[in-house]
């Protein structure tokens, strides 16, 4: 992966230029100030002052004017006059109408308290001194005079820091956090954005209950992740095609075993139906129906194989739908009916005149009863009863099906591996069905209904 | 005159038993082992008998092109395939369906059936009890009265329905819907008075009912 399309690359980038951004929008926006030397540094200013008015002790007044004017010539911002020792105002340059021509005591004290540099009141009060002013006795002597300094606070590098007053600089500072911080949303909107889609992607099922392919159009961290869920895809599914391959394969083997079992079956039982034509004795006769009943024994458990590997497989077809099942257990009953009267049962139908509606598979539905009415054929003979009737249980109607045999319990001759029981379970559980075995030697009764 | 039937099953020891055993029941059998030959012999075919599992096409395919060409013949699968979905592909185009291995008796059975449910056969007299009953002119002779029995066309309907059901079990459901051609509303007493009716009608002793049996719960049989 090129690490310019790197998400953490294109974050870094992002938060860096923030850290480099946000100092340096002032700098550059004041480096005019910074860097040119238009503005007195007061500190500096008193210090010369200070000096001078020492360094001007007992000279001439020609001799301070002139010192004086050089000191306005290097800042020509500033106002500059100094007061004699009688009190009379001597101007450097033109003079200022807000200074009087001579000074009287209370002039002087209004003067110097009003031109007083707060601190306290420059950095808190709105309305700030304007003029900076600096005063110094000459030669450190009330009587010599004394020369004072004014320049305006915004010629100092005082004055330069109020923001408040700046508003291009503001409204271009908030434009850029601005900015930054639009630019941080879009790129963690597009994020989220690119993650939410392939949620999306991994959720909506597709064909075959697999989710589609996504299509990758950044090669970042997310788009290596659409990467490897694309090559999962491709491995479920092929894998999904590898499985069904198998349960055809598997499907196919188990009809064609069964297929083959059967082929030897037809010629032993046509084989039977011609000897059994023309018997020559009574043990013949009887060891010949051994043959025929094994016959159809062997029949039900390939059949019984077959079924079960499909039903364990999946692969039994079912279409469910409302079916009247006292209509289902008629038909069926009327099809057994003639092996109970060959058999001397007693039957016992008692179902009532009407429509008993349950969503089942008939096909599936006359297979389950087929193999329990089946089993009461082979198993309880000793019985000689089939009873097949509805019973109300816990407020839903049941049909219920009682032989007298022996019970589950009881060795029966023609016991298999209980294969069509486990087909019965099987078929109820993907139906949705309740079923329930009650049994003892005195006989069975298998309860078929809704699952409540 | 003999009924033909083709019948297309490729093993050996299968297909000579079951020609010689519907030969012996009074059928002509046109046995081949494999379907590329069943189109020529289908002009003199009145049935098909038609396994799945054959060299070359198989049976489904066979079958398909067969009912294309003569839908009338009807076409009885009689496999070792047995699962249902295998039943369910044979019967869109098959009449029957029968699995090995089967009871001969039975196959002797179903072909009656099918020989009878589809009329390829003329109408013949049937003897059920002391009825003598003509299908041709559709009669009904009480032998010991040696009268005609008059029957209502509901009446005769019934009768004839399960006449066609000669020894089987219907339930009311399938009578009535047969019959009246309606959907059957359970607990509905129609079917029942119309029985008791045509029991008075062909009966000896109605309060013992010989001819049209009831199976309790269930429906009728009409006993021959």
């Amino acid at each position: 992966m090129n690490i310019i399309q790197s998400l953490m690359t294109r974050y870094l980038f992002l938060i860096l230029f923030a850290l480099v951004l946000f100092p340096l929008i002032p700098a550059i926006y004041y480096s005019h100030l910074l860097f040119n030397q238009v503005l007195y540094d007061p500190d500096e200013i008193e210090d010369i002052w200070k000096r001078e008015a020492a360094q001007l002790d007992g000279q001439e007044e020609e001799v301070i004017h002139h010192r004086l004017q050089s000191i306005k010539n290097k800042y020509p911002k500033a106002e500059i006059f100094w007061i004699n020792g009688s009190g009379e105002s001597r101007f450097i340059g033109n003079r200022s109408a807000d200074i009087p021509e001579n000074w009287t005591f209370i002039d002087s004290l209004v003067f110097m308290e009003e031109s007083k540099f707060h601190v306290d009141t420059f950095l808190q009060n709105k309305d700030p001194q304007k003029i900076y002013t600096i005063t110094a006795l000459i030669g450190n002597d009330p009587r010599q005079g004394v020369m004072v300094f004014q320049v305006p606070i915004t010629d100092t590098n005082l004055g330069s820091i109020t923001l408040n007053e700046d508003l291009p600089f503001v409204i271009f500072f908030i434009s850029t956090c601005g900015a930054f911080l639009l630019i941080s949303w879009f790129f963690f909107f597009n994020i989220r954005k690119r993650l939410v889609k392939l949620q999306f992607a991994m959720s909506e099922m597709g064909n075959e209950g697999i989710p589609d392919e996504v299509v990758i159009r950044k090669m970042d961290e997310i788009g290596r992740l659409e990467g490897a869920f694309n090559e999962m895809i491709n491995q479920l599914k092929c894998s999904r095609e590898r499985e069904k391959k198998e349960e055809n394969l598997r499907k196919q083997l188990i009809a064609n075993i069964s297929h083959d079992l059967r082929t030897p079956l037809t010629v032993i039982r046509q084989h039977v139906y011609s000897v059994k034509k023309y018997p020559k004795s009574s043990t013949e006769i009887e060891s010949l129906q051994i043959v025929e009943n094994k016959l159809d024994d062997m029949d039900k458990m390939i059949n019984n194989l077959l079924s079960y590997t499909l039903l364990s497989a999946g692969k039994h077809p079912i279409d469910m739908r409302d079916t009247d099942i006292l209509d289902e257990v008629r038909k069926v009953i009327a099809e057994w009916y003639p092996i109970f009267e060959e058999c001397k049962f007693e039957i016992d139908i008692d179902l009532p005149e009407k429509s008993l509606i349950w969503k089942v598979d008939p096909i599936w539905f006359k297979s389950i009863l087929d193999n329990l009415i089946q089993n009461v054929t082979r198993h309880t003979r000793s019985g000689r009863y089939i009873g097949i009737q509805t019973v109300e249980r816990f407020g839903s109607t049941f049909i219920v099906i009682k032989d007298k045999g022996g019970g589950f319990g009881q060795e029966s001759e023609n016991k298999g591996a209980g294969i069509g029981l486990s087909i019965v379970s099987l078929m109820m559980k993907e139906m949705n069905l309740d079923w329930e075995i009650s049994t003892s030697s005195d006989g069975t009764s298998i309860y078929l209904g809704m699952k409540t | 005159m003999k009924l033909t039937i083709l019948h297309i099953e490729d093993d050996q020891e299968i297909g000579s038993w079951v020609s010689k055993f519907l030969t012996d029941c009074g059928y002509e059998v046109i046995w081949i082992t494999s379907g590329h030959e069943a189109m020529k012999h289908m002009e003199r075919a009145d049935l098909v008998i038609l396994d799945i599992m054959l060299p070359g096409l198989d049976g489904y395919t066979i079958g398909q092109r067969l009912k294309q060409k003569y839908p009338n013949t009807p076409i009885m699968m009689l496999s070792a395939r047995t699962s249902m979905e295998d039943k369910l592909q044979g019967l869109t185009f098959a009449d029957d369906y029968m699995t090995k291995p089967y009871h001969p008796d039975e196959l002797a059975a179903r072909i009656q059936v099918l020989v009878r449910r589809l009329g390829i056969v003329s109408p013949e007299i049937i003897q059920v009890m002391h009825l003598r009953i003509d299908q041709k002119s559709n009669r009904i002779l009480n032998t010991i009265s040696k009268t005609d029995i008059v029957l209502t066309g509901k009446q005769f309907h019934i009768f004839m329905y399960l006449l066609d059901h000669l020894n089987q079990i219907l339930t009311k459901k399938q009578i009535y819907e047969a019959v009246w051609g309606d959907p059957y509303i359970e607990g509905d007493k129609t079917l029942m008075v119309h029985i008791r009716l045509l029991r008075e009608k062909i009966e000896l002793d109605t309060s013992k009912p010989q001819i049209i049996e009831t199976i309790r719960g269930i429906g009728y049989r009409l006993r021959s």
